[in-house]
């Protein structure tokens, strides 16, 4: 079996790892999202080899508690992380698409985090953080 | 004078109430930022990882099974079977009682605590 960025990046989804491991490589939860070149995909069906000469980002490098991206200071502030499994995945599906379309309705958003689930169910509290960190990244794009 | 100071303590109590003040969870930066291990970050001193292999045909009999390539592979510290499994008579320290199966497996299913007999190959 190829090395797959999963495994290196250590951060993967259960169901997912079960998935692959069974054969079936097909992605389930997101929650092992990473961004490749700014384009969010699952990093369990996603062989190492497909990343050389690319960047990987995880929601480590968006930012941390000195600097945080609007989306994890609005997901911190609007209560949007509970078990926080599905966290990661669920900022970075959400980073991706705003770059694609920085002004989402609800529906949009929706759209965007389809890939990735939350098994807490805490849906509205994360389309609620979404929506809200957009808005910022648009004042602070309006600012620049 | 000791109610005295009960009623200080119950006032500045009163003034700092959280009740319909919105606080942030504590645990919320480590999760959001990517610093918070979860149990599959976790590695401990000769920690083995296990596999769940199941059967490839849906609705069969399992008549037998070959565990021997499996076991000569290298790195496989030991593969399980049901027979390692203690054999549970009673249903008082199981889960459940089996519908059916062979004479001479367990009548329940073994309880979390029912403990393996098997120890890893050498």
């Amino acid at each position: 079996m190829r090395p797959r960025i999963k495994p290196c990046l250590r951060r993967c989804a259960i169901w997912a790892m079960w998935k692959s491991n069974a054969g079936v490589r097909k992605a389930d939860c997101g929650a092992c999202a990473v961004l490749v070149d700014g384009v969010a995909v699952d990093s369990c069906l996603t062989l190492a080899w497909m990343c050389e000469d690319t960047e990987i980002t995880t929601v480590s490098g968006l930012g941390n508690a000195e600097n945080p991206h609007p989306l994890q200071a609005a997901f911190i502030d609007l209560g949007a992380a509970q078990c926080g499994f599905c966290t990661p995945g669920m900022i970075v599906a959400a980073e991706s698409s705003l770059r694609k379309n920085p002004d989402p309705d609800e529906d949009d958003i929706r759209g965007a985090l389809s890939g990735n689930l939350c098994r807490c169910t805490g849906y509205v509290k994360i389309v609620d953080a979404v929506k809200h960190a957009a808005s910022v990244m648009r004042e602070e794009e309006r600012k620049s | 004078m000791t109610s005295v100071s009960y009623s200080d303590q119950m006032i500045s109590n009163v003034k700092r109430s959280q009740i319909g003040v919105p606080a942030p969870r504590t645990d919320a930066p480590g999760k959001i930022f990517g610093t918070t291990p979860f149990a599959g970050d976790f590695v401990m001193p000769g920690m083995l990882h296990a596999c769940v292999v199941r059967a490839d045909a849906a609705s069969a009999k399992l008549v037998s099974l070959n565990i021997e390539k499996a076991r000569e592979l290298e790195g496989v510290a030991c593969v399980l079977t049901a027979e390692d499994l203690p054999v549970v008579e009673t249903c008082a320290e199981a889960v459940g009682q089996k519908q059916e199966g062979p004479d001479n497996a367990s009548r329940c299913w073994p309880a979390s605590g029912s403990g393996i007999t098997a120890s890893p190959l050498r």
